[in-house]
């Protein structure tokens, strides 16, 4: 039986792909990750520093695509209308997605101030966030301390994110951030 | 009219606006989009008049075939085409110009596209004291120093080296600074546009000296001539008027003749009454100009002999080497390419949630992590946190 489908937006997209595998999270959460196709336009790239000097690397999602981690959506005739009247008040992914979140009922990803408030105007349920995604992961996953912190690490590093002040699992995050005395794994 | 009636006709008459820049901008007839579209070419003029509303599909597909983002061509406000209008009645009148200054042109054009979108979002108003334009019958060097040095009078600036001159520029004077890449002859450009005044692009290709000229010179532009766009290149088979006095206001305005004079004479002193190569390098270095630029100024003062610069010159004196050799930091290029206040806006929007992330790196031409790099780095202050990292101010605490 499929999975039940999740709705990324493009910050919590990069978010994931900095952390770890795709299909290993949404394996280990059971859920199947849906991006929409404006939304996967602008999820940019990672940065990776070596020897102190950092380089762009390129997200390419039909890798993604390609394990069965993501796939990528269009919107049907019946969105469009809404789409456009979400794309005068938010960019073209957010809009996109979260007019699929409303019109198809599926649940959203964002960590987005602006979308989420958007969301509950709609009366969408409230979204959940990259946090909530990693803690379940890591959960799944049973990781200790140590891997979580280097999971928060690479996501730090690689797409300079932190949980918002207003996440419900910030307190978790803070607690596995990475110390100065802790080694690498 | 009602205010709803009258907003919504603004909003169709902007969307119309914002079609046809749009396809302008992406070089196609309105042929070309008519048959991209599926429609009839009189259908897509009526689409671009306004006087047939594009339909949800319409308005989705032709952001696709222009490469732009609906949510921009649903931008409220129409688009600044007055900027690129401007400059195309200067570019006409000279034949060498080419693609790709109408492309920095077009580029200037979207910055300050979205400079308006944030003003509009915030309801405020950008930086700056707009000064009357000075009316000159003539434009000599004359002039250009008494301008320059009211100027510095009145943004109190003594007679010393500007060091933050960008800063000066575009919170003082009000000028929104942009540094683009633009044709390697073309040194900067001026023009004004509605409610944001006085915009100048300056080549980021430049070393951060002539950027630094660059900037006083379309100064110099803004404060005498501001009507007329101005493209100002490094080189003229016969300089006009204004351009020489924009260069003389210049040199008046950066190397101000008390301030220079009064250090020259310093230096001169604590090297045996000697002016070695040296000396002029250290003194280009304080005053942030170019080994050529502070020449020229001193010999125009008459403290360094006619032609020393060119002597220099023969002589492949290399300014750049020598200042290594005397520890002399080459000053922070002035390398971001939009102005702080635009930044900060952007920054503030965001942190307020006004904005969203990915629209937040859209304003800063950049994508999501280059935008959340940004975002520190705007916020960060020069507090350290307990855990000794770099103490971040949190913009949407600051503002409740």
């Amino acid at each position: 039986m499929l999975n039940p489908p999740l709705l990324l937006d493009a910050c919590v997209t990069i978010n994931l792909v900095a952390a770890a595998p795709v299909h290993q999270i949404a394996r280990s959460i059971g859920f199947r990750c849906l991006i929409t196709r404006q939304a996967a336009n602008e999820v940019g790239h990672l940065r990776d520093t070596t020897d102190g000097e950092t380089r762009v690397t390129p997200v390419d999602l039909a890798d993604h695509v390609e394990t069965g981690a993501v796939e990528i959506i269009d919107l049907v005739p019946d969105e469009i209308p809404f789409f456009v009247e979400l794309a005068s008040l938010v960019d073209d992914g957010e809009a996109a997605t979260i007019a699929v979140a409303i019109k198809r009922g599926i649940p959203l990803a964002t960590d987005d101030r602006k979308a989420r408030r958007l969301c509950a105007e709609r009366g969408l349920t409230l979204p959940t966030g990259t946090a909530t995604l990693i803690r379940r992961y890591c959960e799944a996953q049973a990781l200790d301390h140590a891997h979580i912190s280097h999971l928060l690490q690479r996501i730090s590093s690689r797409a300079s994110f932190q949980a918002p002040r207003s996440d419900p699992d910030l307190k978790w995050w803070n607690d596995h951030q990475p110390c100065a005395s802790d080694g690498g794994l | 009219m009602p205010d709803d009636i009258q907003g919504r006709a603004g909003h169709s008459a902007s969307l119309a606006l914002r079609l046809r820049a749009a396809r302008e901008a992406s070089g196609l007839t309105q042929a070309q989009a008519a048959a991209d579209l599926g429609v009839s070419r009189p259908l897509l003029i009526a689409i671009e008049k306004g006087t047939r509303e594009a339909s949800p599909p319409e308005l989705v597909r032709l952001a696709e075939i222009y490469r732009t983002s609906l949510s921009e061509l649903l931008r409220p406000a129409p688009p600044p085409v007055a900027i690129g209008a401007r400059f195309r009645a200067v570019m006409s009148a000279d034949q060498r110009d080419t693609d790709d200054l109408s492309l920095a042109v077009d580029e200037l054009q979207r910055r300050a596209d979205d400079y308006l979108d944030l003003l509009r979002i915030s309801g405020t108003e950008p930086p700056g004291r707009p000064e009357p334009v000075r009316a000159y019958a003539a434009l000599d060097a004359r002039r250009a120093e008494d301008l320059a040095t009211e100027e510095r009078n009145r943004l109190g600036l003594g007679d010393g080296p500007v060091r933050q001159l960008r800063e000066v520029l575009e919170i003082e004077v009000g000028l929104r600074v942009f540094v683009l890449p633009l044709p390697s002859r073309v040194a900067g450009l001026f023009v004004i546009a509605d409610v944001l005044g006085g915009c100048v692009a300056v080549n980021s290709r430049h070393p951060n000296e002539r950027q630094r000229w660059t900037l006083a010179h379309e100064y110099a532009h803004y404060l005498a001539n501001r009507d007329r766009a101005e493209v100002t290149r490094l080189s003229y088979l016969r300089q006009p008027e204004s351009e020489y006095f924009a260069d003389a206001f210049a040199a008046n305005f950066l190397m101000p003749r008390s301030g220079l004079s009064r250090r020259f004479h310093e230096l001169k002193r604590t090297s045996s009454d000697q002016v070695t190569p040296s000396m002029l390098v250290q003194l280009a270095h304080t005053y942030g100009v170019s080994l050529q630029a502070l020449s020229g100024r001193l010999e125009d003062l008459g403290l360094i002999p006619a032609g020393t610069w060119k002597r220099l010159r023969e002589r492949n004196f290399q300014s750049r080497v020598a200042a290594r050799m005397l520890g002399l930091e080459q000053p922070g290029q002035a390398s971001d390419a939009l102005p702080l206040h635009y930044r900060l806006l952007a920054a503030q929007l965001y942190a307020d949630g006004e904005i969203t992330e990915t629209q937040f790196a859209h304003y800063l031409h950049t994508d999501i992590v280059g935008a959340r790099r940004a975002y520190a780095e705007l916020t960060e202050t020069a507090d350290v946190a307990s855990d000794g990292s770099p103490e971040i101010l949190d913009l949407s605490e600051a503002s409740g």
